[in-house]
């Protein structure tokens, strides 16, 4: 309980100091929504340089762009402790409910990313760490290495044009299980080579303790060996990186989203931050690290069930 | 008295199919009210909103919603609406609905209260809409086909969208997909398809691939970069027509880091020393064309295709580099007094390819340039300190002309960046503005475009490319200079 209330803590302070560092990191960027407005219309063709001056502070003025970046701050986070998100510059609608719209959609994406990445990371690690320095062991490393280099734009790319010519796979259109599951498999491949390094390290480790030696000279099988006893320790290590990689997956895979026109947050942010629409944009950031901070948290608790010596630990500090 | 009427700007449709027209674009409006931010200019794109006034394929306007619109004095237009035009829930179309929708825009949209400035709007019949000026003004009509214009009903406004349009919108998603449906009540007719549905495809690759994959039969701003695999795809035709608008980059003289640029011979160099057509090629895949003047990309200017940078001319480049001082060293460089000539340029979005071409360019004059793409907020906020040598813009160049030049080469032109004058601007300006005869006026924008060649503020290159891919089973397809009027049309059908 105590833990569960320090993690609370600790991410209530973290939120807080992500959302002062999200509103002033957005702010510093060149240009504000109405420099965008005025550039897109046109308008200021039009207008004499006086009465585009008005135009622009009255627009500002509306937008509560007029007013200090403290004060800003202020009325936001005042908002945004109530849940309150905001109205998007550009649509005029709740932000919140624009993300609610997509936010479905994203954990759908990161959440199949995610397994894709594990499944693929623990075939190739269990190969791998049977026979260390095998031949198999070097060509599953080589694929992994390969997988890293290859950008998610390129396999992407590639994907969606082979996935469309051979399969009919539809490029666009609503989040659906017929689209899910190429840019699932994409992001799962680009996070996958990271998880199977880390996860095939940490089998060798297992495999070569006492209790697995001992299991071996009973005469366990490699199967019930690596299922029964091996599995659970050798993935201990790696729930911080596995929680990382969700969240990443989750909330950030800006590239993979608009590749696949994937109605995500990640997509919607793309196209606010071209417009500099700052309540849709310090939203998104903000559930980025709320994301980021949830499932580290969560992967904590974990931990300590999965493996009783991090809750010892705990105790004795 | 001018007249300007005719049979709506737009063919009347015919028969309508029971077909759905897929659209792929490479954005979608944010949001219905064509008073938001673009809005406007996407609903008409998809053939969901329609003006008083329309602007043809050509370049001139012709009535769309108005029956005719006329000039009954110097300073008044008188415009009357088509009978029995309603909006899309029936309300109807008449003078005092026109009235409410243009005093909406020009109290919610800046761009709107441009196009409506010193112009009073009044309703002085059933059908018959009067616009008083202040000045006497001829561009009236070219104001009232802008898209901002757009006729819709104040009284659903802006919770729903109730605009005229020969189909009308039934769902939406915000800045994602539209749908939408033949308008039964349209007055052009019975619009060609049943349905049409919008899908916004940010990436340009997978635009490509939906092209490729037949999986739309519209799709939109496509990748110049493939364009010889677009082309040569069955089943669709790659459209690519040169927008109203031209690439130019902008010369800044003040610059401290780029003096060179104050010398009227250095700028006029550097516009003799670009290959148009070789940028086109390597830039655009040869998918646009050359600009040689400011105003070329204009289609009701034919003659300024004639007028300016009309040749790529290296030995006059030189000449006048030679002649500024600016001479070549044993390391194939230009400099002056110790000085090297460089400049940095900044584009913006797929302006990069063309800059990198000027780069290369102007690397064989002996100019060092370096290129940056940034975003357009960071070349607005580098002209605003003054901190700037070269940037490209593409400013459009159809619609009030006379507007658009002055904000080119006016003392306060929104596009002079540089703050360039010249004693003849002001007289031909006026001249262009309100000069009696058209021909008068004509002639003084060709004068204006000749003295903007002639002092170099900008360097003309090409225009943007609106490239469509247009699936051989569409019917009635035209492609447009303006983005907003290049998707659907009332006449199209699927074969």
């Amino acid at each position: 309980m105590a833990v569960v209330a320090r993690g609370v803590a600790t991410a209530a302070g973290l939120l807080l100091v992500a959302s002062m560092l999200v509103f002033a990191l957005v702010r510093a960027a060149p240009g504000d929504a109405v420099d965008v407005e005025f550039g897109e219309s046109g308008a200021s063709a039009l207008l004499s340089p006086e009465e585009e001056a008005v135009a622009r502070a009255q627009r500002a003025r509306e937008l509560g762009l007029d007013r200090s970046v403290p004060e800003q701050y202020a009325r936001w986070l005042d908002r945004v402790v109530r849940l309150d998100l905001g109205t998007s510059f550009r649509t005029g609608r709740p932000v919140a409910d624009e993300l609610g719209d997509r936010v479905a959609a994203s954990a759908a994406l990161g959440g199949a990313g995610f397994l894709v990445a594990l499944t693929v990371a623990w075939l190739i690690a269990a190969l791998s760490a049977r026979r260390p320095g095998g031949l198999l062991d070097h060509a599953l490393r080589v694929l992994s290495l390969t997988a890293t280099a290859v950008p998610t734009f390129l396999l992407g790319s590639l994907g969606l044009r082979y996935a469309a010519e051979w399969f009919g796979y539809p490029v666009a259109g609503e989040a659906s299980w017929r689209r899910l599951w190429l840019p699932a498999v994409v992001l799962g491949v680009g996070a996958m080579p990271v998880v199977a390094r880390l996860l095939r390290a940490s089998l060798i480790t297992e495999y070569g303790r006492p209790y697995a030696l001992a299991a071996r000279a009973r005469g366990t099988s490699t199967a019930r060996l690596t299922f029964r006893h091996v599995m659970r320790p050798a993935f201990a290590p790696l729930l911080t990186l596995a929680g990382l990689t969700l969240s990443s997956l989750v909330a950030a895979s800006v590239i993979t989203e608009v590749i696949f026109s994937w109605p995500g947050v990640s997509e919607y942010a793309v196209s606010a931050i071209s417009a500099k629409d700052y309540p849709v944009v310090q939203a998104y950031l903000l559930l980025v690290v709320a994301v980021v901070v949830v499932v580290n948290r969560t992967m904590d608790v974990l931990q300590h069930l999965l493996d009783p010596r991090v809750a010892h630990a705990a105790q004795v500090a | 008295m001018l007249v300007l009427a005719g049979c709506g700007g737009q063919a009347t449709a015919g028969q309508g199919g029971s077909e759905t027209l897929r659209v792929a674009t490479s954005a979608l409006a944010a949001s219905v009210d064509p008073m938001a931010e673009l809005s406007a200019s996407y609903l008409r794109s998809v053939g969901a909103a329609e003006g008083l006034m329309r602007t043809r394929a050509d370049g001139t306007v012709a009535p769309e919603l108005a029956e005719k619109v006329e000039a009954t004095s110097p300073t008044v237009w008188t415009a009357t609406l088509r009978p029995g035009v309603t909006f899309w829930k029936g309300g109807t179309v008449d003078a005092a609905a026109v009235v409410a929708s243009m005093e909406r825009a020009r109290a919610e949209n800046t761009l709107a209260a441009g196009l409506l400035k010193d112009v009073t709007v009044a309703a002085t019949g059933d059908r018959t809409v009067t616009f008083t000026t202040k000045e006497p003004s001829h561009s009236l009509p070219s104001a009232l086909s802008h898209y901002q214009l757009v006729i819709h009903n104040v009284a659903s406004a802006p919770k729903e969208a109730d605009l005229t349009g020969p189909y009308r919108i039934t769902g939406f998603e915000s800045d994602r997909r539209m749908v939408l449906e033949r308008n039964d009540r349209w007055w052009g007719g019975t619009p060609g398809l049943a349905r049409v549905e919008v899908q916004k495809v940010g990436d340009p690759q997978a635009r490509a691939q939906i092209a490729l994959s037949g999986q739309a039969e519209i799709v939109q701003d496509l990748p110049t970069d493939r364009a010889k695999e677009l082309s040569a795809a069955p089943g669709m035709a790659l459209v690519a027509k040169p927008a109203a608008n031209t690439v130019t980059v902008y010369l800044n003289p003040s610059s401290a880091a780029a003096p060179a640029l104050a010398d009227q011979r250095v700028r006029q160099a550097l516009s003799w020393g670009v290959d148009r057509q070789e940028v086109v090629d390597l830039a655009t895949n040869g998918l646009s064309v050359p600009a040689s003047s400011w105003l070329a990309s204009n289609p009701a200017f034919p003659d300024a295709a004639k007028q300016g940078y009309v040749r790529f001319d290296k030995a006059t480049a030189e000449r006048l580099l030679d002649e500024a001082g600016w001479r070549v060293g044993a390391d194939g460089k230009r400099a002056k007094a110790g000085t090297k000539l460089t400049l940095r340029l900044l584009t913006f979005g797929a302006e990069a390819a063309t800059g990198e071409v000027l780069q290369a360019q102007w690397a064989r004059l002996g100019i060092d340039v370096q290129v940056r793409n940034v975003e357009s907020s960071l070349i607005n906020q580098s002209i605003d300190k003054g901190d700037w040598d070269a940037v490209t813009q593409a400013w459009t160049t159809l619609g009030d002309t006379a507007k658009l030049m002055a904000a080119q080469i006016g003392p306060a032109g929104a596009a002079n960046h540089g703050k360039y004058t010249d004693p003849r601007i002001a007289g031909l300006l006026a001249q262009a503005a309100g000069a009696p005869s058209e021909d008068q006026r004509t002639a003084a924008v060709y004068d204006l475009n000749k003295l903007m060649v002639e002092l170099a503020p900008s360097i003309p290159v090409h225009p943007r490319v609106l490239a469509t891919g247009v699936s051989k089973k569409v019917t009635g397809f035209v492609a447009h200079p303006l983005q907003y009027e290049n998707i659907v049309q009332p006449t199209m059908t699927l074969g």
